[in-house]
């Protein structure tokens, strides 16, 4: 697939996701697709895993918002630089536990993903980003 | 281009690999801007950069970088990259400096490139902080 579709598919994820149309987002991956967590060390596969790792995010912040600050695309990859802002208003699941709702907001909290693309779909997906400033952020790190 | 931007990104990860703060800094055009989610204000000065990388040279001292997967474009780069490296020297953490704890670690990051005129003008890097103060017995409780 061209670079510049790859770049259109991994747009219309992150705006599906912002919109809360996660069903229509899993449409967009692959059955088998991969997540790479990589701050928590966690892997999510398949449909299903693709799903929790979503909805992992849009419980704990239902008003999250992503966007894009810069792609980079080949014909089989796409890496995603974003920022996102979002209120802690549910609950979080931790890898140490799930955290009750701060209501404090989350500004700017930058990540970065790389996405590999396969046959018209998102095949893997590895998510890099800054958790240290946004758990600050909500006052449950020092 | 492509070729172009290759050949700087590989010179970059060796002037890393090799600690050669003055190769690295080299490649940053007049005007340029790095952003690291360590930091609260982008780099904008090669002093600035220096310094940067200075100081995981003097926590890591004996660090070696390696890159697993690179994407890219005509005019830009992105990178996932694996370091290790063990904490025998300072290491500034939000301002505060924290005493090595010897202990050795294998870190992941990724990162982005934009070039101009052979340059770097834009480099943002995302080391996965949580995941290295996990390894080094550092990161708060959640």
């Amino acid at each position: 697939m061209a670079a510049q579709e790859n770049a259109t598919l991994a747009r219309r994820l992150y705006d599906l996701f912002n919109q809360g149309q996660l069903e229509e987002g899993l449409d967009l991956a692959s059955s088998d697709v991969e997540v790479v967590l990589v701050p928590f060390g966690q892997r999510f596969h398949g449909r299903a895993g693709f799903m929790d790792f979503m909805q992992g995010f849009k419980d704990a912040f239902p008003d999250l918002e992503i966007t894009i600050t810069n792609q980079v695309a080949t014909d089989d990859q796409v890496v995603n630089e974003c920022t996102w802002t979002g209120t802690h208003s549910g609950p979080l699941a931790s890898p140490s536990g799930e955290i009750p709702p701060t209501n404090k907001r989350v500004a700017e909290a930058q990540f970065c993903e790389v996405w590999r693309i396969a046959d018209g779909k998102l095949a893997r997906l590895v998510n890099y980003q800054d958790v240290t400033t946004w758990l600050r952020q909500l006052g449950l790190v020092t | 281009m492509s070729a172009e931007i290759e050949q700087l990104d590989d010179q970059g990860m060796a002037a890393w690999d090799q600690h050669d703060v003055e190769a690295f800094v080299s490649l940053f055009a007049d005007e340029f801007v790095w952003s690291d989610l360590t930091l609260p204000e982008p780099m904008r000065t090669p002093d600035q950069a220096r310094q940067y990388m200075q100081a995981w040279f003097t926590a890591f001292p004996d660090m070696r970088i390696r890159q697993t997967n690179r994407v890219v474009s005509d005019d830009a780069a992105a990178a996932e990259v694996d370091f290790t490296g063990t904490n025998s020297g300072p290491m500034l953490m939000a301002g505060t400096e924290i005493p090595p704890t010897g202990k050795r670690v294998v870190g992941k990051g990724a990162y982005f490139v934009r070039v101009e005129g052979g340059k770097v003008v834009q480099f943002s890097s995302h080391p996965d902080v949580a995941g290295l103060m996990m390894q080094l017995g550092l990161m708060p409780g959640t």
